[in-house]
């Protein structure tokens, strides 16, 4: 049994912990891995009157305040118009980390932007537990993502065209423009599938991909990854490519996170025309 | 457009963003870059259409 093991209610369920199907009672351990994509339980200690809202596994957003059980993911942050952040070396209960965006993302804030105001401090309780082996109380720390990205992956678009976005900055329009080619598109009879390829996990965009009209959607967050790098952007841009042209869309419209002068811009993108 | 075309060695086929909010930016793009500019917000179906023949789709007649 791991250290410190019990059980907690928890009152927010961050979307970027959705793979993990987390209900609100979550047994935690003290035993905790500081490592980026490791789900945690913590205590939210302050309160904001702007930017104080968290984005859950349904969707909606969520007004956050002091007293809230949160379960998020450690992950790092590099915002112009947001917070910077790391994952810490190490992590223990009772530290104090930040929440770094509204999709739950954790960790130690560097920087802010005024504008944002000071982000919720956070205790932490402990790592959330799944338990993966059938009949056994053997609990696992908790990780994002329905399967672990393979840096290898080949890219196989069976023909099917492909739209990028990419913006000179974060909140620059891209999302807008995504939903309004995916919308006309979509009502020109042509069936899309959309993707965020880098950026922070936060479901907002591809939702509303797919409220414009996708089909199928996906996000980096799926392969356990909460913030891009230019390591991993391009294999998980070649991946999602490749699984959503499985499904023979007529074509596939994806959104590149913030800039493109930002090291999340993947040189691996197909080399057809574009839309920027 | 610099950083893409040079660097990444992709060519754009459209431009979009706040620097299309009207029709001052959208001459400055289509004139300077060379590239087509249409606004998402406000001219969303056209950047839509700009798209679609831009990659040659065979999408229904619009509407």
């Amino acid at each position: 049994m791991l250290n410190g093991m019990r059980s907690v209610v928890v009152d927010k369920i961050a979307s970027v912990t959705q793979a993990c199907g987390l209900a609100h009672e979550v047994r935690i351990s003290t035993e905790i891995p500081a490592e980026e994509g490791v789900v945690v339980v913590v205590e939210v200690l302050s309160n904001k009157s702007t930017y104080n809202t968290l984005e859950l596994t349904s969707g909606r957003m969520a007004k956050v305040g002091k007293g809230d059980i949160v379960a998020g993911a450690l992950g790092h942050r590099k915002a112009l118009f947001g917070y910077s952040g790391h994952v810490p070396p190490a992590l223990q209960a009772g530290d104090v980390i930040q929440m770094l965006n509204i999709g739950g993302v954790l960790g130690i804030c560097d920087s802010i932007n005024p504008d944002k105001g000071r982000p919720f401090d956070c205790r932490v309780l402990g790592v959330a537990l799944h338990f993966p082996y059938l009949g056994e109380r053997i609990g696992v720390p908790a990780r994002v993502g329905h399967k672990r990205l393979d840096p290898e992956a080949k890219l196989e678009t069976r023909g099917v065209p492909v739209v990028a976005l990419a913006g000179t900055c974060m909140e620059a329009g891209k999302t807008a423009a995504a939903c309004a080619i995916i919308s006309r598109m979509r009502h020109r009879g042509l069936t899309i599938d959309a993707f965020k390829a880098t950026g922070v996990s936060l479901r907002r965009d591809i939702l509303a991909m797919e409220d414009a009209g996708a089909r199928r959607s996906a996000i980096f967050t799926d392969l356990g990854v909460v913030t891009t790098t230019k390591t991993n952007g391009p294999a998980l841009t070649r991946t999602m490519l490749t699984e959503l042209a499985a499904g023979k869309p007529d074509v596939i419209v994806f959104e590149l996170g913030d800039g493109i002068r930002v090291s999340f811009f993947p040189p691996t993108i197909p080399s057809r025309p574009g839309a920027a | 457009m610099k950083l893409l075309r040079d660097r990444f060695g992709i060519e754009p086929c459209v431009v979009t963003g706040p620097s299309t909010d009207n029709q001052v930016g959208v001459e400055i793009i289509t004139r300077q870059l060379g590239v087509a500019a249409c606004n998402a917000l406000s001219e969303g179906a056209a950047l839509g259409d700009h798209v679609i023949a831009a990659l040659g789709l065979h999408a229904t007649p619009a509407q």
